[in-house]
């Protein structure tokens, strides 16, 4: 009977009624997944045909098919990217980085093209070897109900440092 | 030719001739790139020939240039499975039509062969599964700042150009599947410096080949001569 009442539950969802609440939740758990290195976990956040954008820093308008960006991973490349981070000869990330991943001021923006539009500053800590990088700016997610679960279509990442420096790489995810 | 907007800048917790080294240097793909290698694989890329068939040249004036058969595919025009179907009819017809254009031998050099240059003392313009062009400047004795552009083909069509676009971000950048290993590669290295009992970086690999082949180290002594005698000029 429970399972019942979950399927007229999800039937009755929309990306429209989507609560800020629901929205954080999925952020957070998105924060905590990557910040406890959960990567495969991570996955199963984003669709089947999502893309995972940062522009350059200089560029934060940044059109991947015409200008340099940093990252432009679609959902077959984030599987590769989880493929090396798990490998011990990923040597920037070996050992694992600590990172704390802050979301913050979430905002939702409306419907665009069936996905619910979110923006949200974030700022991303990365420690390791006496090392302390940040990263810096807005999240932009485009969100997407696949069976009744929300889940990440697109999420570009776009940056207020107007470098990367102190930092060497972008070898975790944002 | 043209460099197209968009900027990387990045820096590394080393001294900057750790990076005109690395840039050029044949032999450290296998052992800091395994993951790339095994991302290759993963797209159905052949890499049981890993870098071959190549050569160091010493430029003169501290110039130096590596030029090999690397296993990545080449936006001119090497395919590879990654670049999808649809592509491999258009590169394949680039590559024959820049063989009859420039000849069995410049055309092939053009095409198939990978090629990481160094201009003295620090511009570096790699042409491997794109063109990368990079500067680097010291701004203490063990940390340094890089800057990283990306050089295209004027009027590339479309679809081609985005091939070329996703190339370059396989491998190269802060945010590719290689790149990072350098910095974290060059920033042990740097650690390593510390230990002061060692006074000496060891540059002897294929002292006496001749030919140098792509893994001695014939190019990146050019750049260590070159910088060596300037520094001497200064006393």
């Amino acid at each position: 009977m429970q399972k019942e009442g979950n399927e007229v539950n999800n039937l009755e969802k929309s990306v429209e009624s989507m609560s800020r609440q629901e929205v954080e939740d999925l952020l957070y758990t998105e924060g905590d997944l990557l910040d406890h290195w959960k990567l495969d976990e991570w996955l199963t956040l984003y669709t089947a045909d999502a893309q995972y954008l940062i522009p350059t820093n200089d560029l934060r308008s940044g059109d991947p098919e015409n200008d340099l960006v940093y990252i432009n991973h679609d959902f077959e490349r984030l599987q590769a990217l989880v493929v090396r981070l798990k490998d011990r000869r990923a040597h920037r990330e070996y050992p694992w980085s600590r990172t704390t991943h802050l979301v913050t001021n979430v905002r939702l923006l409306g419907v665009e093209e069936g996905c619910l539009m979110v923006t949200a500053p974030f700022l991303v800590w990365r420690f390791r070897n006496k090392d302390a990088e940040y990263f810096v700016g807005h999240y932009r997610y485009g969100l997407k109900l696949v069976g009744g679960q929300l889940k990440i279509r697109s999420k570009h990442i776009v940056m207020d440092m107007t470098s990367l420096c102190p930092a060497g790489a972008i070898s975790i995810i944002l | 030719m043209e460099i197209i907007r968009g900027t990387h800048a990045y820096a590394v917790k080393a001294n900057w001739k750790l990076l005109a080294e690395n840039s050029i240097d044949g032999y450290h793909l296998g052992p800091t790139h395994e993951t790339y290698i095994t991302f290759l694989k993963n797209q159905g890329v052949s890499t049981t020939g890993g870098l071959s068939g190549g050569e160091g040249k010493d430029l003169g004036n501290g110039h130096g240039v590596l030029e090999n058969v690397a296993p990545w595919g080449r936006p001119i025009a090497q395919w590879v499975p990654v670049f999808g179907e649809a592509s491999k009819p258009d590169i394949e017809r680039i590559h024959d039509y820049l063989l009859e254009k420039f000849g069995e031998e410049r055309g092939r050099r053009m095409t198939e062969l990978s090629r990481n240059l160094l201009v003295f003392p620090n511009l570096v313009m790699n042409d491997i599964m794109a063109i990368t062009v990079r500067t680097f400047n010291p701004i203490a004795p063990d940390h340094m700042e890089v800057t990283q552009k990306e050089l295209v083909p004027k009027g590339e069509r479309p679809d081609l150009k985005a091939l070329r676009l996703d190339s370059y971000l396989t491998f190269l950048g802060p945010g590719g599947f290689a790149s990072p290993d350098d910095t974290e590669a060059m920033e042990a290295c740097q650690q390593g410096f510390q230990a002061k009992e060692v006074e000496w970086t060891y540059m002897s690999r294929g002292f006496h080949h001749h030919p140098p082949g792509y893994t001695d180290e014939h190019h990146m002594r050019a750049f260590w001569r070159g910088w060596y005698r300037r520094m001497r000029a200064e006393e």
